[in-house]
């Protein structure tokens, strides 16, 4: 019994060693025409921050909406930025829409763990949304997430089976 | 076929007349190359040419410096030292008497012959190559002419270069660099412009000037607020086109520590970023000795040849 909690506890903690660093945070569901901000976490402080970039895979649903938040408490470095690049297909080869975040700071103190940034995302239509956190290199994928979009009927449906399934409590 | 017979006449009238020809190269490196080119029918048994520095400071320091295969015997040599066997000593002969050259020489005379020990005495009838290797630190140019003290040329149907023939050629010394041609960051450190602060000792770990800061206190450390400091003035600094480029910051270069850059095709690539911060951390201010263990130098790299001070 000791052996097999020691070999679990092992496990977890590779498991837990393979997930530290940067992550997004998005809901799994959204609404056709919903709009929600899709996070971008650290689980650990890191020296120099991040850079790198949040990208929607443009064969799926959705795109950005526009608004872009950083915590007012993370230490903005000296080349802060977040910027909306488009379609970076003909750079790079994917069908990636992308925003390019600066999030670095050069200094001797890590900067925090938490959130980074926060981007607004729309679900513009049903279907599934996949949302790719990419590292500086512009390839190396660090974090993957997937955003369900139903149909609005079908939306509709479980709305009246939840309306239902109250009525017969 | 008058004319025909004419010209047969005047081409055997020329065809004696073509001289052994000399030429020569700078072959890189501190050597001298010399070329010789023979005509057909001639066979060459001896040669002396004389060489005399014309400018610079190179020498021919080793009689060995001097290779001349496939001529095997130096009479020179012969006349200094008893009891010579074919294929001992030099070539490298004074070129005022008979004998070897007082070495390192700046004049000097080249005294070979061929002996052919299959019994056939053939001569040399293909066309060779003498190089000479020089010991010196700036450029340097030689007259090589025949050294008629020796005769010249000697052989079979050997026509000599006319009389006062004479060719100048300058050898080029590369002056020494501090990081190897052969390096990998040897092409960057090219491209922007030979940054001395890159052979600095610990550039490499995180020191941006080359210099330690602390007290006699507190102890010295090389990589601390000063470096910081060149480090954030760069920090992802773009390159072309997305940015203005490291070379616009003043030392801004000084903080490539992993002397790479980092970024993408889509928003651009900075030379100063996260990677070099992570070299800078992990020596910060790393105390020497002895108040510390101190921030090794980065020789161990194998991309210097030496070290250079701020």
């Amino acid at each position: 019994m000791m052996k097999k909690l020691m070999v679990l506890a092992l496990v977890l903690g590779v498991v837990g060693f393979a997930n530290a660093g940067m992550s997004i945070v998005a809901p799994t569901q959204m609404a056709v025409g919903e709009t929600a901000n899709i996070s971008i976490v650290s689980d650990e402080a890191r020296i120099g921050g991040f850079f790198g970039y949040l990208a929607i895979d443009m064969s799926g649903v959705g795109q950005w909406a526009g608004g872009n938040d950083v915590p007012a408490d993370f230490p903005k470095g000296p080349s802060f930025e977040v910027t909306y690049y488009g379609d970076v297909t003909g750079i790079i080869g994917k069908a990636w829409d992308v925003w390019y975040l600066d999030l670095t700071n050069p200094s001797t103190t890590p900067t925090r763990a938490g959130k980074y940034a926060d981007l607004a995302f729309l679900a513009d239509k049903a279907g599934v949304a996949t949302i790719y956190l990419v590292a500086e290199d512009g390839e190396t994928i660090l974090d993957t997430a997937q955003i369900a979009i139903p149909e609005p009927m079908t939306m509709g449906l479980l709305a009246l089976g939840g309306l239902f399934i109250r009525r017969k409590k | 076929m008058k004319k025909t017979l004419a010209m047969l006449l005047v081409l055997a009238l020329v065809a004696p007349a073509m001289a052994v020809t000399f030429t020569a190269s700078d072959a890189g490196n501190g050597v001298l190359k010399i070329d010789y080119t023979l005509a057909s029918g001639e066979a060459l048994r001896g040669l002396a040419l004389k060489l005399t520095r014309t400018s610079g400071d190179a020498v021919v320091a080793n009689g060995t410096d001097v290779t001349v295969a496939p001529f095997n015997t130096f009479i020179d040599y012969a006349f200094t030292n008893a009891g010579y066997q074919i294929g001992d000593g030099h070539p490298v002969a004074n070129p005022a008497a008979a004998g070897v050259a007082i070495l390192p020489a700046s004049t000097f005379s080249i005294s070979v012959g061929y002996l052919d020990q299959a019994g056939n005495q053939a001569g040399i009838t293909s066309n060779g190559s003498i190089t000479v290797k020089l010991t010196g630190s700036a450029d340097s140019c030689f007259d090589i002419e025949l050294d008629t003290l020796r005769g010249g040329v000697v052989g079979d149907n050997v026509v000599a270069p006319a009389a006062g023939w004479k060719i100048n050629q300058c050898v080029v010394f590369a002056v020494p660099e501090p990081i190897k041609n052969t390096a990998p960051i040897y092409a960057d450190w090219v491209k922007y412009g030979k940054p001395a602060c890159w052979a600095y000792a610990r550039n490499c770990r995180g020191d941006a000037d080359g210099k330690s800061q602390g007290s006699a206190i507190a102890g010295y450390a090389y990589v601390s607020t000063n470096d910081l400091n060149v480090l954030v003035s760069a920090w992802n600094v773009k390159e072309a086109p997305k940015g203005p480029g490291i070379l616009s910051i003043p030392n801004g270069i000084c903080a490539d520590f992993n002397r790479d850059q980092q970024g993408s095709a889509i928003a651009g690539y900075a030379r100063v970023s996260t990677n070099d911060l992570n070299i800078l951390v992990a020596n910060w201010n790393i105390k020497e000795a002895p108040k510390g263990p101190g921030v090794a130098d980065c020789m161990n790299t194998g991309h210097y040849n030496f070290f250079v001070n701020p």
